[in-house]
């Protein structure tokens, strides 16, 4: 559980204050409402690029992060598609100083040449190690074009490809800022052991009077549901064999959100979890098995990841997989299993609330996603799963019409 | 340093407690460090063995024996060890390094006994099954060959058999050790997770009732006290330019070490300084340098790792690979440029302040306390160490920086390596 109270400045930014009187520590996390799936198609990954100019200086201060050490802090950020995420933990003494820094690069940046010349090399470098210089690390350029045909989710954040960064120039930082660094286009969460009026307080003295605009938001084009089963090879010499089994599903906010992300947990959370038991250890056809969610504000997707056996054949596994696939949705799930996993995800949100950080970080996601409240509502979210939902969701998302697969073959 | 108008100036002077945790023995004589903090009602136990790689006959040895306590006792399968912690929101886990291996049990307050109880049974009962060993052994070869596609994976591993020739921290490993490993390998290894040297740490809600539990589920666990075996010391470092071709690399990766004195002594407080001036933090030189001003990387970084026998200095990044050899020569000069100038008055303070923010950091919340008490105690180290460190910190001058950076930062006492497609 965590308590807290919000306010909305004149110029629209929303503050949420959390109080942990535990730590002498504090974090300011700042939220932007503006993702990969905000670009421009001809011009990928500029979120992303973006993300890191904000750390390139302002007017007033040429280095952020010469800042952030000097007040005994850390500073890091990263972009989604749908949002970018700004946070500084630090001693909570200098709270003053924090509020300054961010709400100084909310008002303007230095918008150096020098600087965006540079933040794009770094992050082409960044491409590649993450990207192009892994085994198997091509794998959501691929599928992600595949996937999603008319959303703006068929890029990944670090852009659709390097040439994509590398046309980027100042008019175009220029404009997105103006566009979507907006107060009103925010929400600022602090958590520490500070009071929460004076959190708003000194919210309004540093960021209230920053001017807020008309937020120039795309209608972003919903994907059609899939109709036919998508198959593609990646030509990377691998060292084992591994395939992606994609699913699109319901969005973040779905109630069925819930049932799928359990389901993911019942089928390969773990090593008491179905596939494992069943495809890691008795019949040891993988290696490895994973299944997670994107969870993303528009539907997401149901992934499924698979590393081969040394030595077995991809159909055969596949074929496997697939049977216990159909007797989860012909026979569901039994009511110990619910219950395991809904233990399960007990404790880990209970682990994720031990740090000022985490905490203020889920505050803001929920908070985009529509309102701060539900980061208390997950834990009764879990717990109203039935097994009758379970079943229902997952004979709703795994079906071969709706998948989309990667193949690594070429070992 | 900055002098934007209305800018708040901001404190270093933090109030930093250093908290150390209780002491308890259970009935058979084990020690248990225990802190009672934090806002949730979960526990983390760890138990510590002295069973790690420095403990080694063979390559893969203590990885596959910390990884098979989970596959099997006399009670329960490997299947039913998960499931019974499982059942319960448990997060149970296993590790190792170069000094220890670790059992860790996640867990809330109120399921505390029935995990504990899995934990006692694999304490007393674990079986190593035939059967789970070779499955066991097949995944982790294909875990491991995808690591060894991976240009900072070969890196590192070069790096250590640079740096420790001839000592179980650096003995070459290949895809092919895994079939020399046997079911008698892992029992023989076994006997290193002997409870008469192990440490454990409880940290969390931690009440009257959570230590009865732990003394009622592993303290009346016998054990045989065996005398401490004298650790294997010496080793022969391959000091120099090495590199490994990986063909198809787009990227080299770049790694450097060096061997300093261990955690701990006199010079070691200043190294820690030292390190994060050159590739320490955000704003280092090396970052600044090779990310900052020249773009050639996503990120270049320096660490101090301490280990029983040799502390180290270690650099690494990962840069386009047509620059490698610039990017090595960078690396050096500013290692050269610490010992030709003194860090600069405003640099160094913003290096203090940080490392006293991160240090308070590092304090914050039961799990950080109890690492903190792990760090030292697994070194012999008393409290001191952090007085010292705080002090150090505070205190060390600049011209005394430059000093340690003279006596360490020496070519020809340190590894250099790269691997990728060109040198």
């Amino acid at each position: 559980m965590i308590n807290y109270k919000e306010t909305t400045l004149s110029n629209g930014l929303k503050v949420i204050a959390h109080r942990d009187s535990s730590t002498p520590m504090a974090a300011i996390n700042i939220l932007y409402k503006v993702g990969a799936r905000d670009e421009d198609e001809k011009m990928t990954g500029f979120a992303h690029l973006f993300e890191h100019l904000m750390f390139g200086g302002t007017p007033e201060v040429p280095e952020f992060d010469v800042v952030v050490q000097n007040m005994g802090g850390e500073s890091n950020a990263f972009t989604t598609n749908d949002y970018t995420n700004y946070y500084i933990t630090f001693p909570k003494d200098n709270m003053e100083v924090a509020f300054w820094l961010e709400a100084d690069r909310m008002k303007g940046l230095a918008f150096t040449q020098k600087s965006l010349d540079n933040q794009k090399n770094v992050v082409i470098e960044e491409f590649k190690q993450r990207y192009l210089n892994q085994p198997y690390g091509d794998a959501w350029l691929k599928l992600r074009p595949v996937i999603y045909k008319v959303h703006p989710y068929r890029w990944a954040t670090i852009g659709e490809k390097i040439e994509h960064i590398e046309l980027a120039e100042l008019q175009d930082v220029k404009d997105f800022f103006y566009r979507f660094y907006l107060p009103n286009n925010a929400v600022l969460v602090f958590s520490g052991d500070v009071d929460e009026e004076v959190v708003f307080a000194m919210a309004d003295k540093y960021f209230g009077a920053i001017p807020s605009a008309a937020i120039n938001r795309r209608v972003y084009p919903q994907e059609p549901p899939q109709q036919e089963f998508r198959e593609i090879e990646s030509e990377l010499k691998v060292p084992v064999k591994s395939f992606y089994q994609v699913y699109p599903m319901q969005e973040r906010k779905h109630d069925d959100y819930y049932a799928a992300d359990l389901l993911t947990d019942v089928l390969a959370r773990g090593m008491s979890s179905r596939l494992y038991l069943k495809l890691v250890k008795e019949n040891p056809l993988f290696s490895e098995l994973s299944l997670y969610l994107t969870g993303s504000v528009d539907p997401g997707l149901f992934i499924v990841h698979a590393m081969l056996s040394d030595g077995i054949d991809m159909d055969a596994a596949k074929a496997e997989l697939q049977k216990e696939m159909d007797l989860l949705l012909r026979d569901g799930i039994s009511d110990n299993e619910l219950k395991k996993v809904v233990h399960k995800s007990e404790t880990s949100l209970v682990y994720s609330e031990m740090n000022v950080l985490n905490k203020a970080m889920s505050l803001a996601f929920f908070e985009m996603l529509g309102d701060a409240s539900g980061v208390n509502e997950q834990q009764s979210k879990f717990t109203a799963v039935t097994t009758a939902d379970v079943l229902r969701v997952a004979r709703g998302i795994i079906r071969k019409e709706n998948c989309t697969c990667l193949n690594y073959k070429n070992v | 340093m900055y002098n934007a108008a209305g800018i708040p100036q901001p404190t270093s002077d933090f109030k930093i407690k250093v908290r150390a945790p209780e002491k308890m023995l259970l009935s058979n004589g084990i020690p248990v460090h225990y802190i009672d903090a934090g806002t949730q009602d979960i526990i983390r136990l760890e138990i510590f063995f002295d069973a790690g790689i420095i403990r080694q006959q063979k390559p893969f040895q203590a990885l596959l024996t910390n990884m098979m306590l989970m596959e099997g006792t006399k009670n329960r399968s490997s299947a039913q060890i998960s499931e019974d912690v499982d059942f319960y929101g448990g997060y149970l886990s296993v590790d190792y390094a170069k000094d220890y291996s670790i059992i860790t049990l996640h867990i809330l307050n109120k399921y505390f006994d029935k995990a504990l109880e899995v934990v006692q049974d694999i304490l007393l009962n674990s079986v190593f099954p035939e059967g789970e060993l070779e499955t066991m052994i097949n995944n982790e070869r294909s875990a491991y060959a995808v690591d060894v596609e991976k240009v900072s994976y070969i890196a590192q591993r070069k790096l250590n058999e640079m740096m420790y020739g001839g000592h179980p921290y650096g003995v070459p490993s290949g895809i092919a050790d895994f079939a020399k490993i046997s079911r008698a390998d892992i029992v023989d290894f076994y006997k290193h997770y002997n409870l008469s040297s192990a440490t454990i740490t409880l940290a969390g809600n931690i009440k009257v009732r959570e230590l009865q539990l732990v003394d009622q589920y592993l303290g009346g666990i016998p054990f045989a006290q065996q005398p401490k075996t004298a650790l294997p010391r010496l080793y022969h470092p391959n000091y120099g330019s090495h590199f490994v071709p990986k063909v198809d690399a787009l990227q080299s990766a770049i790694k450097f070490g060096g061997h300093i004195p261990l955690k701990g002594s006199d010079d070691f407080f200043g190294l820690l300084l030292l390190n994060t001036v050159l590739g320490g933090y955000f704003g280092s030189r090396l970052m600044g340098n090779l990310r900052e001003d020249k773009g050639w990387t996503y990120g270049i970084s320096s660490h101090i790792e301490s280990a029983a026998i040799s502390s180290s200095f270690i650099v690494s990044t990962e840069v386009k690979g047509e620059i490698t050899q610039k990017a090595i020569d960078e690396i050096f000069s500013e290692m050269n440029k610490l010992t030709q100038e003194p860090v600069g008055s405003a640099e160094l303070d913003t290096v203090r302040t940080y490392m006293l923010g991160k240090f308070l950091k590092n304090l914050d919340g039961p799990f950080e306390l109890s690492d903190r008490f792990w760090g030292i105690h697994q070194f012999g180290l008393g409290y001191d160490y952090y007085d010292k460190y705080i002090a150090t910190i505070k205190g060390i001058s600049a011209d005394e920086l430059q000093i340690l950076a003279q006596k360490y930062f020496i070519k020809e006492k340190m590894v250099s390596l790269s691997v990728g497609a060109q040198q």
